[in-house]
């Protein structure tokens, strides 16, 4: 399996609906009409990368909410990310 | 002004003017409170829906009659997703005074032009309801088709709120001494809007269990991250 980088920057695409229900949330791509759903910790996740997008930012809050070590923590992330990118929920920010 | 945005914020601003007016009134008209995006978004979605006929009854005496959307439709689910917002019960608690909001249970209906479609004076005080809403989710000029809100005893309208534009919405307080109607629609339409009650219970947590899963209103959804 090809290593995926986690990208500098990111930020939510124009066409997603976000809306949080007790703690998790709900994606809607109104462009495709799909759905997705985040359990807890991809919410906080999202709710951390829609502040600036600054994914290593995201990173460090993220060390202080889940007692995991940081190795793990990238590689959730940068999956998630990666994930998010492919479904067009999020896009790259390049310099 | 309040707007519910495509981010799940809830911008706000003139909480205070809102609020008197609703004190005076027993009702408040919140302008502009789909951000035009969700607001186009969900018009496209009822535009492709079907509406099925339905009666409005308290009992066995039928009040009202108006076509509804089916509970299969997903602009439903996102109609409800888009009121139960922790943010927005927060501000109408403060706008209203009233207790805390446990969940908002919606339906989208449309009344058309020489059908019979209105309703009458109700009360709709019950199932724990505090506070009804109307969303004009048209995009058809009409005249009639007027909500308006009295005092059951003395019958002295209190609010009347005619046809708005499209993302307008008001909400009125739901209480023992009071009762709402909507007049029949008399020229143009049809009006579609959204409708719905802010309930106290059940919470939120046990509300989108039971209706706000994606299952229920038949919508294929994926779960991410995948497990």
């Amino acid at each position: 399996m090809t290593e995926r980088s986690l990208p500098a920057k990111i930020g939510i695409s124009d066409h997603v609906l976000y809306q949080e229900i007790e703690g998790e949330c709900v994606l809607l791509d109104m462009a495709t009409e799909q759905y997705f759903g985040l359990d807890d910790v991809g919410t906080k996740i999202w709710q951390l990368l829609a502040e600036d997008g600054d994914t290593e930012k995201t990173l460090t809050k993220l060390r202080q909410v889940y007692a995991a070590d940081e190795a793990t923590l990238r590689t959730d992330l940068t999956n998630l990310v990666r994930e998010l990118c492919d479904k067009g929920l999020l896009n790259v920010v390049e310099n | 002004m309040i707007q519910i945005k495509q981010n799940g914020q809830v911008d706000a601003s003139h909480l205070d003017q809102l609020h008197d007016e609703y004190m005076a009134r027993r009702c408040v008209v919140l302008r502009e409170l789909l951000e035009p995006k969700i607001l186009a978004y969900l018009q496209r979605h009822i535009d492709i829906s079907h509406m099925v006929t339905k009666s409005e009854v308290d009992g066995d005496t039928e009040f009202g009659k108006v076509l509804f959307l089916p509970e299969s439709e997903p602009a439903l689910l996102i109609f409800r997703l888009l009121f139960n917002n922790r943010k927005f019960f927060t501000l109408l608690e403060s706008i209203t005074n009233c207790t805390p909001i446990g969940n908002f249970f919606g339906r989208i209906h449309t009344s058309v032009l020489g059908t019979q479609h209105q309703i009458e004076w109700h009360g709709d005080n019950t199932d724990t309801r505090l506070l009804g809403l109307t969303i004009d989710l048209g995009t058809n000029d009409y005249t009639g088709g007027v909500f308006q809100l009295r005092k059951r005893s003395s019958r002295q309208i209190l609010s009347e709120v005619p046809r708005m534009s499209a993302g307008d919405a008001f909400v009125f307080e739901i209480a023992p001494d009071l009762q709402h109607r909507l007049t029949m629609v008399e020229g143009g339409g049809p009006r579609t809007v959204g409708v719905g009650w802010f309930r106290s219970q059940p919470d939120l947590g046990t509300f989108a269990g039971d209706y706000l899963t994606f299952r229920r209103a038949g919508v294929a959804a994926e779960c991410l991250p995948d497990s």
